[in-house]
């Protein structure tokens, strides 16, 4: 069978996805990308193109609507490689989260809207799910959806939108009926940012960057035809989206680089010391720890892999991948600074931000701001308690 | 092993261990001394399943795991781990060994119990046709209920490995209770004289192998006690109440046993990747350095574990009538037999240097 047949040449690929980040990554990009800032719009989209031309931009979906057909381990070792090149990470909410709810739950003019422009790095989506009183609690979220004629007529705020400042689209989790439950009522509305009474508000984070927004809508008008799946259905639609998002945020990728930053970092010499980081035993010794924790925490992410495979999914492993990830992620950005020590300290602004030269060594830049900024891992995507309870709730229902 | 689940026989052989283990040996029945089951379990065909067919078992180390982690649930004190590595060492560095092929079917057949002093603390000199030795061991895997024991010795620098029974002339094999209901032995080898088939003389492979493989299925049957603890600890505070309601409602309670999951599932997959590492990685040093991980993840676990099961049980926890408390023990010495959670971490910094 000629997809076995490719599954079973695991080193042409290899070679050949070597053979792409060598000839066609750019060298500024990657460099951007190795340093741990918010990847900028025209990085994403660059890349995402790149990537969209040699087919392999949405390896993640069904072949049907532009995936690659590539087994769930070679996903995990596309994504891996790319990211530790420095490639920009693929753009998670438009390619994870919106393109799922469309190919799931959408008709195929929705499709052939929507999805196109994703793949090619044209149109970039933001997440509105989370509000002022609605953080972790989806159930309490207040923004309106009301009915006037063809349109939708929209009036709330949302908060924590990341990327909504250099989005086209924002997916919008809105209240469409009050005569229901909670839960139910609620709906995903397709809105562009640019629609009049749409105001974007950056919320500057403790990093020094706006990835973070809020964002208002007034009277917005959106046109019916952007429901996004079934009217009121929404809560059953993006409670498969955040499994979705759970199961990604192992973050593998993401900590293997973090140690390797680590280990270049703590290898340098330090001035007035009589050796590298590297070489204190203490140091050492922590950094094999988190080292052990990535592994078991790989080893997870296989095992999951193969259980879903044999048709024995485990409801709560994305929980404790989510929980386990975020902490070690948090734990490697505090050994990246460590391993920096004062020369942590200078504010680096983000690249596009820069006006004059970097205010310290260039090995430095982007630690502290990931470090500060990935404080939210273990809040956002459902916080770490939520997962806790999560977990604890299926151990104790039997 | 192709995958980190396990084929739909194993779960069978897993299943009917659970099964004799549950109904014929529940921790009730134990008080002081406990039965020993090996005969039993010979009967029953278990030690087959510790080698691969093509030396007349059923199964290999897969399966050893899969067994190991249903003794460790049931508080066995059968070292069901220690015999498996044995077998795994023997399979893999002893062909053409005669000791090594005679040791494998005897454990398969069940009649061989050895434990191993890995330590080479004895003299071995050569003699006509065979070697003496004289020296001894306070440091023995796998003491419970052994009727031989595998020596590491050393003669002009290398390591060899002699096979002696406990009644053997010479041989004292003195046995004291440990505190996790197991037995710990001390050896003294008093001017032993073997013949050469009763000793591998270039025994550092069949060492390396049968420590590597001692971790990881130590690694199995903390996995074992683990899920046994959590099971006991959910159970427990969803029939105790204080304050009017179950000890459940409370979410500090709740996340102590989500903690302990999180610490289980990924002592799990470790031991996955502990297997799939000893049956496919060619490079000794990348199987020590994986086994270390294992071993120093697995530790820690167990630790962590144990520890919340305990305060998950309030007082009852430091009972002795109570199970979770046995389980407590035997992940503690756990940590602390074959290198601690510090040791295996410094070996794997080692190793990746």
């Amino acid at each position: 069978m000629a997809s076995q047949q490719r599954e079973d040449e695991p080193e042409a690929f290899r070679k050949a996805l070597r053979q792409l980040l060598a000839d066609e990554l750019p060298a500024e990009i990657a460099a951007r990308g190795l340093q741990g800032f918010h990847p900028m719009r025209q990085d994403i989209a660059a890349w995402q193109k790149i990537l969209a031309r040699r087919g392999w931009g949405a390896s993640m979906w069904p072949v049907e609507f532009g995936g690659t057909g590539w087994s769930i381990r070679r996903q995990h070792e596309f994504e891996e490689a790319c990211f530790l090149a420095g490639a920009p990470p693929q753009h998670f909410q438009s390619l994870r989260l919106v393109a799922p709810v469309v190919y799931t739950y959408c008709a195929p003019a929705q499709r052939e809207r929507f999805l196109p422009p994703i793949l090619n790095g044209e149109e970039f989506w933001a997440q509105g799910f989370s509000e002022p009183g609605a953080g972790s609690d989806l159930a309490a979220l207040r923004t309106r959806a009301v009915r006037d004629g063809s349109d939708w007529v929209i009036n709330g705020q949302k908060l924590w939108t990341s990327d909504a400042h250099f989005c086209d689209w924002v997916i919008l989790l809105a209240r469409t009926n009050l005569e229901v439950k909670p839960q139910r009522g609620i709906s995903f509305l397709a809105v562009r940012l640019d629609s009049p009474g749409v105001t974007v508000r950056p919320v500057p984070g403790i990093d020094g960057a706006c990835s973070l927004n809020e964002v208002f809508f007034e009277d917005v008008r959106a046109p019916a035809e952007n429901l996004l799946g079934e009217q009121d259905a929404g809560w059953g639609h993006a409670k498969f989206l955040l499994g979705h998002e759970r199961a990604n945020t192992a973050e593998i990728p993401r900590l293997k680089r973090g140690v390797a930053r680590i280990k270049s970092l703590a290898a340098r010499p330090r001035p007035g010391a009589r050796a590298p980081l590297a070489r204190e035993p203490s140091f050492a010794f922590r950094l094999a720890e988190v080292e052990v924790d990535l592994i078991a925490l790989q080893s997870t992410v296989w095992r999951v892999i193969d259980e879903e495979a044999a048709g024995m999914p485990s409801d709560i492993t994305p929980s404790v991948m989510k929980i386990r990830g975020a902490e070690l992620l948090q734990r490697i950005n505090l050994l990246q600074v460590e391993s920096l020590a004062e020369h942590a300290l200078p504010f680096y602004p983000e690249p596009d931000d820069r006006t004059g030269p970097l205010p310290g060594p260039d090995y430095a830049a982007g630690a502290m701001a990931d470090l500060l900024y990935r404080r939210a891992a273990t809040v956002f995507g459902g916080s770490n308690e939520i997962q806790r309870n999560l977990i604890a709730r299926n151990l104790l229902k039997g | 092993m192709d995958s980190y689940v396990p084929t739909a026989d194993q779960r069978l052989l897993a299943g009917e261990v659970r099964r004799v283990l549950t109904e014929e040996h529940p921790f009730q029945s134990r008080h002081g001394a406990q039965d020993d089951l090996w005969a039993q379990a010979a009967e029953l065909g278990w030690p087959m399943a510790l080698a691969p067919e093509s030396v007349g078992g059923i199964g290999g180390l897969a399966e050893a795991a899969l067994l190991a982690e249903e003794f460790g649930r049931a508080l066995r004190p059968e070292p069901l781990d220690l015999i498996g590595a044995v077998a795994h060492a023997a399979l893999h560095a002893g062909a053409g060994a005669p000791m090594a092929e005679a040791l494998l079917s005897a454990i398969l057949e069940g009649s061989a119990r050895p434990a191993l002093s890995p330590v080479a603390a004895v003299e071995a000199s050569p003699v006509e046709r065979g070697w003496r030795l004289h020296g001894g061991s306070d440091l023995i895997w796998g003491a419970t209920g052994a009727n031989e024991v595998l020596v590491a010795a050393v003669s002009s620098g290398a390591r060899l490995l002699a096979r002696v029974a406990v009644d053997d002339p010479g041989v004292g094999f003195a046995t004291a209770a440990g505190f996790d209901g197991r037995t710990t032995a001390t050896l003294t080898l008093t001017d032993v004289i073997l013949p050469a088939e009763a000793v591998i003389a270039e025994a550092d492979g069949f060492l390396d192998l049968a420590r590597d493989a001692y971790l990881v299925l130590g690694a199995a049957t903390a996995v074992g006690a683990m899920s046994k603890v959590i099971d006991l600890s959910a159970a427990y505070i969803q029939t105790r109440k204080q304050f009017g309601v179950e000890l459940a409602s409370f979410q500090a309670l709740q996340h102590h046993l989500a903690d302990a999951y999180i610490e289980r599932e990924l002592a799990r997959s470790m031991v996955s990747l502990g297997v799939e590492t000893l049956l496919d990685e060619p490079d000794a040093r990348t199987r020590e350095r994986m086994a270390a991980a294992v071993k120093a993840r697995v530790g820690e676990a167990g630790l962590v574990v144990g520890a919340k099961g305990v305060q998950l049980h309030g007082g009852v926890g430091v009972a002795e009538e109570f199970e979770v408390g046995h389980h407590y023990r035997r992940l503690l010495a756990f940590e602390l037999t074959a290198g601690s959670r510090a040791a295996h971490l410094q070996r794997y910094a080692e190793l990746s240097a």
